[in-house]
């Protein structure tokens, strides 16, 4: 019984210090109502405030990016006079060399308000600034769809449980 | 002096792993903890502790009241929990050092044997998880019931043998690993109480007989994770789980692996067979575990690498000389140095993933309680958080049943389809739209650890990537999906409603032509007895055929297809006719089959 108190007494002693220097904070859970800001037009995949404005497709963000899906569509918000005078819609992606060896080349297309944009190709790895002159009729809501697709993408499966497409770093709608 | 070689690694091993007590619950955690909202009835509480569960496993002492009692006094709260398994961790150290000092009888063995076992990063699971209690609890019955025997056999007195016994009979409520004993206990008489082997024989039969009752109430799985596979790659299985016991850093673990087993040879050669009882306590309790290949899991070395302690201890005892016990206390360094800190790692690593599981759960319990009746919609949940904390619904245990995944997230989150599915965690995207027009749903972002309100952020979002209207998809005992039910459905019963013999439903029609209609349920015996019985399904009016069941209380699902005139229809009217109902006594209705989901394909 000895060595048995003798065994629980670091236990015991631990404990106390857990709860004695916790025993101030109880778990509260850390609920922000209502964040101010409006969506935005242009953003960094990391940008925990962009996050909502990812619609589906896109993997959890490793730093500054993300790795994308075959599809993938996010909404971004029209930007001021865009309906007038038109805008450029900017994506910042890097074809990785573990994509482009398996599949060759890829074509990336997308839409924006449901307006088809000139797909780009990617015929070997690396980083591009793909931009496309986004004419002002597609520019009909607040809030606009962006919707992209890969013509070949790794399965799930095949080198891990993801699904993987490109890598994406930004997004940006701008008027022109 | 032996106070302190007992009590060292206590606090060095419990210090380790000391995050583990300030880990909250994850994954079956939140299914044990729910056991209790199951008792209603005596049946209810004797299903509760003895219905086999998860694989088929009937843990009634290490799982069910573990959970049930602690649950019913201290709730949500985890410390109570991590508190015990420290405290029988803490029991299982004591023993350990008991148990070498008994197979060397070198007292530095009460030291080395329990340093080394306790700071083995196998240990992380059981430390930091509520679940994985089972490990903890049946290292304790093996210890204590092996050392009753060798008292046994050190005294000759009767009641220790008896002891050892009931030890060894309360041990199977605790793991089925517990049926290996009458091994170890073998091999503890051959070994080092030759003329004691026959008393253990009649162990041996206790075994055996809970092997078989076990197997029939909880038969063995052919195929899937834990399928049992018995075949040539076993041995190649026992020597992964022997190098993995030395440590995850795998140079190391495979230095150390090849000088234990060459250790081990040189003793035996010398006849010297402390250390052969520390590998068989390792080969015999890792035994039964080697066929499920399909799941190798470092977690099951817990129990097993107490044979590694107990082989450091056996190195410890016979070294004489100043050199070999260098040489003992370098490789003792060489393993504590990676072993230790990998652990402490694991052991925060886990703890921090659990406290984000609490600040989600517990924040979903705030956000119910400021929002009542509404959905509560989460976005940017991360795998880990899901499948971690959100999978097994939590938030079911805080009496909030309504929180869904943002449409789009399987996308984001990778399918693990040995844990579930996570489409029945998603609203799907009109109804999303469809009730953050009306005003009935909230939507919060994970932000690190804060939940963050963006109903209206995302209402714009979702307004423009979809249209609001009907799911392609009714989970008829999930509340959400109500509005979609026409006539002939009872009140939702815990998951799933009744059908009458006829019921009508709403979905959106298919998007594209080549699409079916799976239909899934159950039939109740009563309607079988006079043989299978017929659902036929219509859509719009249109008899497009019928079904057979034949099978009892077994799930049903068939596939009708669907003409491809209703592609891209918002809405389509989906009629169900059981081909007999059984009266209800007082109802005017009849009931016919339970309906769990219909969808389109």
């Amino acid at each position: 019984m000895r060595r048995l108190t003798a065994a629980l007494l670091p236990l015991a002693i631990g404990l106390v210090l857990e709860t004695g220097c916790k025993s101030s904070r109880r778990h509260r859970a850390q609920v922000v109502e209502e964040e101010s800001g409006e969506l935005l037009s242009s953003f960094g995949m990391s940008n925990p405030k962009a996050a909502v404005q990812l619609v589906k497709g896109f993997h959890e963000a490793e730093g500054l990016w993300r790795w994308t899906q075959g599809k993938f569509s996010m909404a971004l918000k029209s930007p001021k006079d865009a309906a007038a005078k038109g805008g450029v819609l900017t994506l910042q992606i890097t074809a990785p060399e573990v994509t482009v060896s398996r599949l060759q080349s890829l074509d990336l297309a997308c839409s924006i308000g449901g307006t088809a944009l000139a797909p780009e190709t990617f015929a070997s790895p690396g980083e591009k600034y793909v931009k496309r002159d986004v004419p002002p009729a597609a520019f009909n809501a607040d809030v606009l769809p962006v919707e992209c697709s890969l013509s070949k993408f790794i399965k799930a499966g095949e080198i891990e449980i993801r699904e993987l497409g490109v890598i994406i770093t930004s997004v940006s709608l701008e008027s022109k | 002096m032996n106070w302190l070689l007992r009590i060292v690694p206590v606090v060095v091993c419990l210090g380790v792993y000391w995050p583990g007590i300030q880990c909250w619950f994850r994954m079956d955690d939140f299914a044990w903890l729910g056991l209790w909202h199951e008792i209603h009835t005596r049946r209810d509480l004797l299903l509760a502790l003895f219905e086999p569960r998860a694989q088929g496993t009937i843990r009634v002492i290490s799982e069910r009241l573990f959970f049930l009692s602690f649950y019913h006094w201290f709730g949500m709260d985890a410390l109570p929990f991590r508190i015990l398994v420290f405290a029988t961790q803490a029991v299982n150290l004591l023993l350990v050092g008991q148990l070498a000092w008994k197979l060397t009888g070198h007292r530095w063995s009460l030291l080395a044997a329990p340093l080394i076992w306790g700071v083995n990063p196998a240990l992380s699971a059981p430390m930091t998880w509520s679940s994985v209690y089972n490990q903890t609890l049946c290292a304790c019955a093996l210890l204590t019931a092996l050392l009753l025997f060798i008292r046994y056999t050190e005294t000759g007195a009767r009641k220790f043998y008896w002891l050892q016994v009931l030890v060894f009979v309360i041990g199977f409520g605790v793991l089925e690993i517990n049926a290996v004993y009458p091994g170890l206990a073998l091999a503890w008489a051959v070994l080092r109480a030759p003329g004691y082997w026959k008393p253990v024989l009649p162990l041996f039969a206790v075994s055996g007989a809970y092997t078989l009752i076990h197997n029939h109430f909880a038969p063995k799985q052919r195929s899937g994770l834990y399928a049992l596979l018995i075949d040539w790659q076993i041995p190649s299985t026992l020597g992964s789980y022997w190098v993995d016991g030395f440590g995850t850093w795998l140079k190391v673990s495979w230095i150390l692996a090849g000088t234990a087993l060459a250790f081990v040879g040189w003793r035996i050669a010398r006849r010297d067979w402390a250390p052969a009882f520390a590998i068989a306590w390792f080969v015999l309790i890792i035994g039964p575990i080697l066929p499920l290949r399909n799941h190798y899991s470092h977690y099951y070395l817990g129990i097993p690498t107490i044979g590694l302690g107990l082989l450091g201890a056996a190195a410890l005892s016979i070294s004489r000389t100043a050199a070999s016990k260098l040489a003992v206390l370098a490789t003792f360094a060489l393993y504590g140095a990676t072993a230790a800190p990998e652990s402490r790692r694991l052991a925060l690593d886990i703890r921090d993933r659990t406290r984000e599981i609490r600040q989600l759960v517990l924040g979903v319990e705030h956000i119910s309680k400021a929002n009542p009746g509404k959905l509560i919609l989460l976005s940017n949940v991360s795998s880990n958080l899901f499948w971690w904390g959100m999978n097994e619904r939590p938030f079911r245990l805080l009496g909030i049943d309504r929180v869904f995944l943002v449409p789009g997230s399987e996308t984001s989150i990778p399918d693990m389809p040995e844990y579930g599915d996570i489409r029945e965690h998603i609203l799907p995207p009109g109804q999303t739209v469809s009730a953050l027009n009306r005003g009935q749903a909230v939507v919060y972002t994970v932000s690190g650890r804060e939940l963050i309100n963006v109903t209206r952020k995302y209402h714009a979002v979702a307004s423009a990537v979809w249209r609001p209207g009907l799911a392609a998809i009714v989970r008829i005992g999930d509340p959400v999906f109500a509005d979609q039910l026409v006539t002939g459905w009872r009140p939702i019963e815990t998951s799933y409603r009744w059908m009458e013999k006829r019921g009508v439903l709403r979905l959106s029609g298919p998007e594209k032509a080549g699409s079916s209609l799976r239909i899934e349920g159950y039939c109740p015996a009563v309607l079988l007895k006079p043989g299978p019985l017929e659902i036929s399904v219509s859509v719009d009016g249109v008899r497009l055929g019928a079904s057979a069941v034949s099978n009892p209380d077994v799930q049903f699902q068939f596939d009708t297809p669907l003409p491809a005139s209703l592609a891209g229809k918002e809405q389509i009217e989906v009629a169900l006719e059981a081909s007999r109902g059984f009266p209800v006594e007082g109802e005017a209705y009849q009931l016919g089959v339970v309906i769990t989901e219909v969808s389109i394909r």
